[in-house]
């Protein structure tokens, strides 16, 4: 948040000051407004900031800010679209910078004219030589409109392309895919560029690293000024992949881009780009994680919120560790589901009580999988809560959004944010729990 | 499901804790904000922030 205050009053040339920021829930009547308030930040144009949950229809980026006196609706524009990652080129090598790509290819669709950002929220200098996909993609990026922050960038090397040409030819000089994979290379004719890539995976149009290279490739082109034929070639597709309500034929059909052998449907785009989540069970386990942080000496040593990015613990010297989910990816990949490391969505510790809360979030409706799930934590717990906090009593709990309930029966549920925003206590909820709502609702009464 | 104890398993819970505060002091000065006073109001602390700026 500090990295989009501080773009936002260089952009706009305000005077800002940013203290310690927090992220508060605000209460009316005692009941959640959906809503959270920023404060720590300061600035003569800025009254208030607030922050909503929202989801996304498709290709969605994670942040959208709106500079303006009333709360956003659909037919606002936002100032910024930004795309968060904690992660580096070290550790997604080739695929993480272009499945990101595709998101910003396809909110144009939306908002033509939006700023688009890619924000590193690691913060720290690659010490390794960036590969060369990791180059090629940023550079795509920058030459999108895209602008880089939270990571320092070499200008000799990290510079938009001029030319398709330049394009075509540094792609050519790339490393070459492994025998067996279909490269992505571009091919010029006077009449159509033809590019390869196989976009076919899992019985669908879903190979998303290549669905991102294709579609800022693309839109690069385009925005260089090609305006004849573009074609995906060798993508592996068959007409009963290509559905219209697909992400890239939504993008196929923005930047008229063709399918080898196949016929591009009229795609069919959502009519709103995104919508206030009522639904998610993280709007539930986000809010206990604020609340305890904010009014408890609790703190949140782990947090993976569904629909988040991978969980990372951050140390004390500011480096991210990553915390793989599968023993085996391959093997899960081919079906085999006990490869699954069974991870809370929320770890919090109550140094006061010396207590460990292990938190599976649900929505309410599944809360009897919620409760089945808190049976998956014995190997964390054991092999890993219990050695470095060996004095510490281990509680597991689930925490719910949704429904109308005003009570909760099952003694494994910790707490219940409902529909209405109605704070809802278990009947054996941690008490660093009671304390956290008990401080919040005196905090705003 | 329960997930066997491998000692590959063991190496990536490993990586992933090793650095994770053990004490409130700890947590606090890795960067985490102090928690707002019991009994503060919403008032208060936006007093507080103006009065510091």
């Amino acid at each position: 948040m500090t990295t989009i205050f501080q773009k936002f009053a260089k952009d706009y040339g305000f005077a800002c000051f940013i203290d310690s920021l927090r992220i508060l829930p605000i209460l009316e009547n005692d009941k959640f407004t959906f809503t959270y308030e920023v404060t720590g930040f300061r600035c003569n144009k800025v009254d208030k900031v607030f922050i909503k949950t929202v989801s996304g229809n498709s290709s969605f980026t994670d942040f959208l800010v709106f500079y303006q006196e009333t709360e956003p609706t659909q037919a606002d524009t936002p100032i910024y679209a930004i795309e968060e990652t904690k992660t580096d080129d070290k550790e997604s090598r080739n695929t993480g910078v272009y499945q990101r790509c595709s998101k910003f290819v396809f909110i144009k669709n939306y908002y033509p004219n939006v700023r688009m950002i890619m924000l590193y929220n690691l913060q720290v200098e690659q010490k390794e030589k960036p590969t060369e996909t990791y180059i090629f993609g940023t550079r795509l990026l920058l030459t999108l409109g895209v602008e880089i922050l939270g990571k320092k960038l070499d200008e000799n090397i990290f510079k938009p392309f001029e030319s398709i040409d330049e394009i075509i030819d540094f792609k050519a000089n790339m490393r070459k895919a492994p025998a067996g994979n279909v490269p992505i290379l571009l091919a010029k004719s006077s009449n159509k560029i033809q590019i390869s890539g196989r976009l076919y995976k899992s019985g669908g149009l879903s190979h998303d690293p290549n669905i991102g290279a294709l579609s800022i490739i693309c839109a690069v082109l385009r925005k260089l000024g090609w305006t004849k034929k573009l074609e995906i070639t060798q993508h592996g597709l068959e007409q009963k992949h290509v559905g219209k309500t697909n992400k890239f034929i939504q993008i196929a059909n923005k930047l008229d881009i063709s399918l080898q052998g196949l016929e591009v449907p009229q795609a069919e785009l959502n009519v709103n780009y995104w919508e206030y989540d009522t639904e998610g069970e993280k709007l539930g386990t986000i809010f206990i994680h604020l609340v305890v942080e904010n009014f408890t000496q609790g703190y949140s040593i782990f947090e993976n919120h569904a629909g988040s990015e991978k969980g990372y613990f951050i140390t004390k010297e500011g480096d991210a560790i990553p915390l793989a989910k599968y023993k085996d990816r391959e093997k899960y990949k081919a079906g085999d589901k006990d490869q699954i490391i069974h991870i809370p969505d929320l770890i919090l510790i109550d140094f006061g009580r010396s207590e460990v809360i292990n938190i599976e979030g649900k929505k309410y409706k599944f809360r009897s999988q919620g409760i089945a799930e808190l049976a998956n934590y014995d190997f964390i717990e054991q092999n890993y809560i219990k050695k470095y906090y060996p004095k510490f009593k281990i509680l597991r709990t689930v925490v719910l959004y949704g429904s109308k309930e005003k009570e909760i029966i099952e003694i494994e549920i910790g707490f219940l944010l409902n529909e209405n925003g109605e704070l809802i206590l278990g009947i054996k909820a941690p008490k660093l729990f009671q304390e956290a709502i008990k401080n919040l609702i005196d905090f705003w009464a | 499901m329960k997930v066997k104890l491998t000692k590959q398993n063991l190496k990536i819970l490993e990586k992933g804790f090793k650095n994770v505060p053990k004490t409130y002091e700890e947590a606090l000065k890795s960067g985490k904000l102090e928690p707002i006073p019991k009994g503060t109001k919403y008032a208060d602390l936006i007093k507080q922030l103006n009065d510091e700026s």
